[in-house]
């Protein structure tokens, strides 16, 4: 059979040229798409189906369980490439073009490097454990740790964006690491002595670096979002957050008998004790509960002010993105996931206990690897995905019509070991 | 070459998008595919661009395009009308596809894991060990005083909620910790350890005995309870010196790293990781403990016959079932068949030694010495508990002390 007969007659196309050796005739193009005109800002449309993506993710999950972990690095290669061609602005795709052999050679030559300090830092610490050394080593390391995770994060930002592309230019980074997360640290630092005041201009500073050092071809972004823009934003969450803080720690100063609580820490189980231990769980998971709406909330206020702040060339970025779209992801992964958790745990604790040993422990990890795989590929599928489709949906690109202008550039470096190190510390992003 | 699904017809000219890598302009193309080229040209006939197959690659794209471009090279040929992408195929055979994931990848992907996981393995069970065995000594004994120093402050930390929790403390236990202290001296003479021996009873009911690095010993009350002869108060003691003089104490370590440097970085991962976990922990450290703790019990029965005690005690002790093990993994992974065995293998040892100990008094201490050491724990402390809430809980055990003899 033969596809002819659907097409509309044939009208031989100009002849450009002569063809060269070309044994089938020639034949018109079918209906050639028609081309996108350039409004005066485009907008986002995330085309990729949850089905796919849920299968990548369970797939993935299954083999990361085969591959003892290693299939992660093609599984993060699967899901980007994913999300990244099904991100379109202005009716173009992004391309991804990393590779998972790129990630995996690069893990590896972090772990050769990090591996000889690793052990003797081991060592040093067992030696030098005692006192005033113990205590200022343990925050220096924490400190240590969070620069190197900052250090490793900016370093696979660089790697994500080097290896992004739209409408053949690509992305790229230049600035230093270490300063990005120097800069951070100080940033922390300074948030947790304000108790967290100070966060909008940290992120507003460090999202300023990040964005000043990157490059669409031979556009330089630039972030216009002001951390008093943020602050003004997320301080009624603030100081809800402190307020129910403060109730909390007054309920539980007023209401608990302390003597009880503490007899309750040790396992006395009178009446008293198992009432101020009720009192303070009840308590408690009013606070989780708090915390559970306000993560959401407090992400979509983030991602919301983020968004407006973008701006590449003469590009900028707007969104309509609603906190409530954002909250209800959060929603639907806890709905979801709940009765997961609540089935596999019932069925942990029906394995009658004469089965013998290595069936418990079968049964054991069997169960465990159901609830916290599933789990996991509910986030990624709920909340990861559908942030992503909510974000990209919600953005529209003035000044478009501008990005003929951009120019390839290619002075800035690749980077040359992949993601190694957010990889080896597992901080990697999406 | 041509896939047999294609129509009989193929085409071999299309519209495509173009993007020249250059700007960030994007053209309606012609695309014509030749044997060995695809020119790509603009409407108005201007030659954007001549690819020949060989140097393609095809690159990550929504479902429904294709999107095609030099291997080296940013330029890109977005192809969405299918009869063309099918054509182009054809003409192109094979052509590399950068980063995409494809079912033999992951065959492959599993296929390697699995080699590596099992080559890891196999170092972690025989390598490492043998590596352990040449390095433990060359570390210095200073490095493993201060190290068991480190590890002592915790362990007393969580085996004493007080600091009266040592037993045979103030007047009223002189003669019990006299009686203690030669019993451990006689054994230390005959033991020539790297280190001197800093031994102590504790106030814990589980029968145990523990050594960490740099030559400490915790003997718990359980145990000193249990003992119905100083021999068998003694075997325990022998058998922990017995790890003191293998260095156990630095070979954990090593192995901690050792094993975190083949297993950890690779697949410290939550649903791999987890699985590599349970192995690990059910078959390599039992089997690597379990030949440690047979080194420790044939150097403590060498003792005990060193000393002219009963070199059958611990053996005897270990067939009363009389040792608890430390938890619940340590119940279930070195059960009374494995009891069985090290007493068997203890027996071994005593039958070629030339003192029975089978004669009623024991070499070790007196009648009297022996009673006013069982008593070490009952002696109560000189100054009172501090407060109340802080007293002695007897009846709870103690996460931490999980360096247990039984392992």
């Amino acid at each position: 059979m033969t596809a002819l007969a659907l097409l509309p007659p044939p009208a031989p196309p100009p002849p450009i040229r002569p063809a060269r050796v070309v044994p089938p005739p020639i034949r018109p193009a079918r209906v050639a798409p028609p081309p996108i005109p350039l409004r005066h800002g485009a907008t986002g449309c995330f085309t990729g189906r949850m089905q796919a993506f849920r299968r990548i993710m369970l797939r993935g999950a299954l083999l990361r369980v085969a591959t003892l972990g290693i299939y992660r690095f093609w599984l993060t290669t699967e899901s980007r490439r994913f999300l990244w061609a099904n991100t379109e602005i202005g009716g173009d795709s992004l391309e991804y073009s990393g590779t998972a052999r790129g990630h995996f050679l690069g893990c590896l030559m972090v772990i050769a490097l990090l591996a000889p300090p690793y052990a003797l830092l081991w060592v040093f610490t067992g030696a030098v454990e005692f006192g005033a050394v113990a205590q200022l080593s343990s925050v220096g390391g924490l400190a240590f740790l969070g620069v190197v995770g900052q250090y490793a994060s900016y370093r696979a930002r660089r790697y994500r964006l080097t290896h992004t592309a739209f409408r053949g230019i690509h992305f790229r980074q230049s600035g230093s690491a270490l300063a990005y997360a120097l800069r951070s640290l100080l940033w922390a630092v300074l948030t947790a002595l304000t108790l967290g005041l100070a966060y909008p201009w940290a992120r507003a500073s460090l999202e300023r670096y990040k964005l000043a050092h990157t490059h669409y071809g031979s556009w330089q972004g630039k972030f216009a979002g002001s951390g008093t823009q943020l602050f003004a934003r997320g301080i009624g969450l603030w100081l809800l957050l402190m307020a129910a803080a403060v109730g909390f720690g007054v309920a539980v100063s007023e209401f608990v008998d302390p003597d009880a609580l503490r007899r309750a820490g040790r396992g006395a189980s009178d009446d008293e004790a198992a009432l101020a231990a009720a009192q303070v769980m009840l308590l408690s998971l009013g606070m989780v509960l708090l915390a559970g709406i306000a993560y959401p909330l407090l992400r979509a206020i983030v991602m919301r002010w983020w968004l407006e702040g973008l701006r590449i060339g003469p590009l900028a970025v707007a969104t309509t993105l609603r906190k409530r779209s954002i909250v209800g992801a959060y929603l639907r992964c806890f709905l979801y996931a709940a009765p997961l958790v609540i089935v596999a745990s019932i069925a942990i604790f029906t394995v009658p206990d004469d089965v013998g040993e290595l069936v418990m422990t079968g049964a054991g990890v069997v169960t465990y690897l159901v609830m916290v795989l599933g789990v996991w590929v509910l986030h990624q599928t709920t909340v990861k995905l559908r942030i992503w489709r909510l974000a990209v949906d919600s953005i529209s690109i003035a000044g478009f019509e501008a990005i003929t202008k951009v120019r390839a550039d290619s002075r800035l470096p690749g980077s040359a070991v992949g993601e190694g190190l957010a990889d080896a510390l597992l901080t990697g992003g999406i | 070459m041509m896939d047999a699904s294609l129509p009989a017809v193929t085409v071999t000219s299309g519209q495509a998008i173009f993007f020249d890598g250059v700007t960030g302009v994007r053209r309606t193309a012609t695309a014509e595919l030749g044997l060995t080229t695809m020119e790509i040209s603009a409407p108005d006939g201007e030659a954007l661009a001549a690819w020949r197959y060989g140097e393609l690659a095809t690159y990550s794209a929504p479902d429904g395009m294709l999107r095609v471009g030099p291997a080296t090279g940013p330029a890109r040929l977005e192809i969405r009308d299918r009869e063309l992408a099918a054509a182009f195929m054809a003409r192109a055979g094979r052509i590399p596809q950068p980063g995409a994931v494809e079912p033999r990848t992951r065959l492959k992907v599993v296929g390697w894991s699995l080699a590596a996981v099992a080559s890891a393995l196999l170092v972690a069970m025989f390598g490492l060990p043998a590596m352990i065995e040449r390095m433990a000594p060359l570390v210095p004994l200073g490095v493993e005083q201060q190290f068991g120093a480190s590890i002592d402050s915790r362990v007393r930390a969580s085996l004493a909620r007080d600091q009266h929790d040592e037993c045979g403390q103030g007047p009223n236990g002189q003669a019990s910790r006299a009686a203690f202290d030669k019993l451990v001296g006689r054994l230390e003479t005959a033991a020539g350890l790297p280190f001197p021996v800093r031994a102590a009873v504790v106030r814990r009911t589980a029968i145990n005995a523990i050594s960490l690095p740099g030559g400490r010993i915790y003997v718990y009350a359980g145990y000193v309870n249990k003992a119905e002869t100083p021999d068998e108060l003694a075997a325990a003691i022998a058998h922990e010196m017995g790890h003191i003089a293998h260095r156990d104490g630095v070979r954990r370590p090593i192995q901690a790293v050792g094993l975190w440097l083949l297993f950890g970085p690779l697949i410290g991962d939550f649903g791999g990781g987890a699985v590599a976990w349970v192995a690990m922990h059910r078959m390599l450290l039992p089997s690597y403990s379990r030949e440690r703790e047979a080194a420790a019990d044939t150097f403590g029965t060498e003792l005990m016959i060193k000393v002219g005690g009963d070199p059958r005690a611990d053996a005897n002790f270990l067939l009363r079932g009389a040792r608890t093990a430390g938890s619940t993994w340590k119940i279930l992974l070195s059960d009374h068949p494995q009891d069985r065995e090290r007493a068997a293998a203890i027996e071994a040892i005593a039958r070629a030694a030339p003192n029975r100990g089978d004669s009623a008094a024991s070499a070790l201490l007196t009648a009297t010495e022996w009673a006013a050491l069982k008593q070490i724990c009952q002696a109560p402390a000189s100054t009172p508990p501090a407060t109340p809430e802080v007293q002695h809980q007897p009846s709870r055990d103690v996460a931490g002390a999980e360096t247990a003899r039984a392992e």
